[in-house]
């Protein structure tokens, strides 16, 4: 498997195990992809513990970027990029498994003249669907003003 | 200075004594000294940071100790590449016959970039409580020592590393507090796409 494909892979599932472990705070319950706490942080963890040897037991992972490797700038693209993935993902999958809304509280510091909002109503999409439709007007704004 | 470079070279020595002896264990060292092992470990804390919180205050206390942790990480590395560029030391498996189980970095052995990376990630975590710093700077502490053992480390290249991480802290506060409304506001749009 390629060097970056596998590495991107391994940080995806440990960033889908790392979001299972911190959906157990309840500002996050709209991350949880499992019923029990119990169950998502066992589950959580044992996603980081799989992903290890995913990544360093499938081939020579010791190579400088010079013969193959990663340097610094790609690791840490690959890494933000792979969490950004898991987070959407877990996020998406979680709002159709479990129809699970954004605790309203999380969402508080919002509440502006542009931002009105139904709690309890918001899912993860809607709140996209929701910052998308404040942009548009907030530019529109600007430009009308 | 002799004296402190023969002291260096015997610590040197003796944490590398480790190295080829046996094959499971330098499979483990090489893996902690790698470049995916620790570092990774660590984008892990801070997303996990990130998500973590019980209340909204203690959520945007520990966001704005991962852009902390960032910070400090960007500067102590920049302080590396400004000292890189004029001062030079060899590797030690470039200058003396050592058990090297690893691949053979170009760039300069002193100040080690691993160990100030690192370190600077680490220091933020003071703000929180002790005992995740004490996690985290174990974390540094056995990654560093790893790649000593691995044979592309002196101890005084990660000891200088420590402390361009330390030294990167106060301009890290600085800026911090200088930019704690970019900030708020930064926290503030990141949180609409990513409620936390």
């Amino acid at each position: 498997m390629d060097f970056a494909l596998a590495y991107f892979l391994s940080c995806f599932i440990t960033c889908m195990g790392v979001l299972q472990v911190a959906s157990v705070s309840s500002r996050t319950k709209y991350l949880r992809l499992f019923g029990p706490p119990l169950l998502r942080k066992t589950l959580g963890i044992g996603f980081i513990i799989i992903a290890l040897p995913l990544f360093f037991l499938t081939g020579d992972r010791v190579l400088s970027d010079h013969e193959g490797g990663l340097d610094a700038n790609q690791q840490a693209g690959i890494f933000t990029f792979a969490a950004l993935i898991s987070y959407l993902l877990t996020a998406i999958v979680s709002q159709f498994v479990w129809k699970s809304k954004i605790n309203s509280s999380v969402l508080e510091p919002f509440r502006s003249r542009i931002y009105e909002y139904d709690s309890g109503e918001l899912t993860f999409i809607k709140l996209q669907e929701k910052n998308w439709t404040d942009f548009k007007h907030l530019i529109i704004g600007r430009f009308n003003s | 200075m002799d004296r402190l470079q023969a002291f260096d070279y015997w610590a040197f020595q003796l944490i590398n004594s480790f190295a080829g002896r046996f094959d499971e264990l330098d499979f483990v060292l090489a893996t902690v000294a790698s470049d995916f092992f620790i570092p990774v470990g660590f984008g892990l804390i801070l997303l996990h940071k990130w998500f973590s919180g019980t209340t909204s205050v203690q959520s945007i206390g520990n966001q704005k100790i991962v852009l902390l942790s960032l910070i400090n990480m960007t500067l102590a590395t920049a302080l590396v590449f400004i000292l890189n560029q004029w001062f030079f030391r060899e590797r030690p498996f470039s200058a003396h016959d050592v058990n090297l189980i690893f691949y053979e970095p170009t760039d300069s052995s002193m100040p080690s970039n691993f160990a100030a990376g690192t370190m600077a990630l680490a220091l933020p975590f003071l703000k929180i409580g002790l005992k995740q710093t004490i996690m985290v700077i174990v974390m540094v502490l056995i990654g560093s020592v790893s790649r000593i053992c691995v044979g592309i480390h002196y101890p005084f290249d990660v000891l200088s590393g420590f402390i361009v991480a330390i030294l990167a802290i106060p301009i890290t506060l600085t800026i911090g507090k200088y930019t704690d409304s970019v900030q708020h506001h930064t926290l503030r749009i990141a949180r609409r796409l990513i409620p936390t």
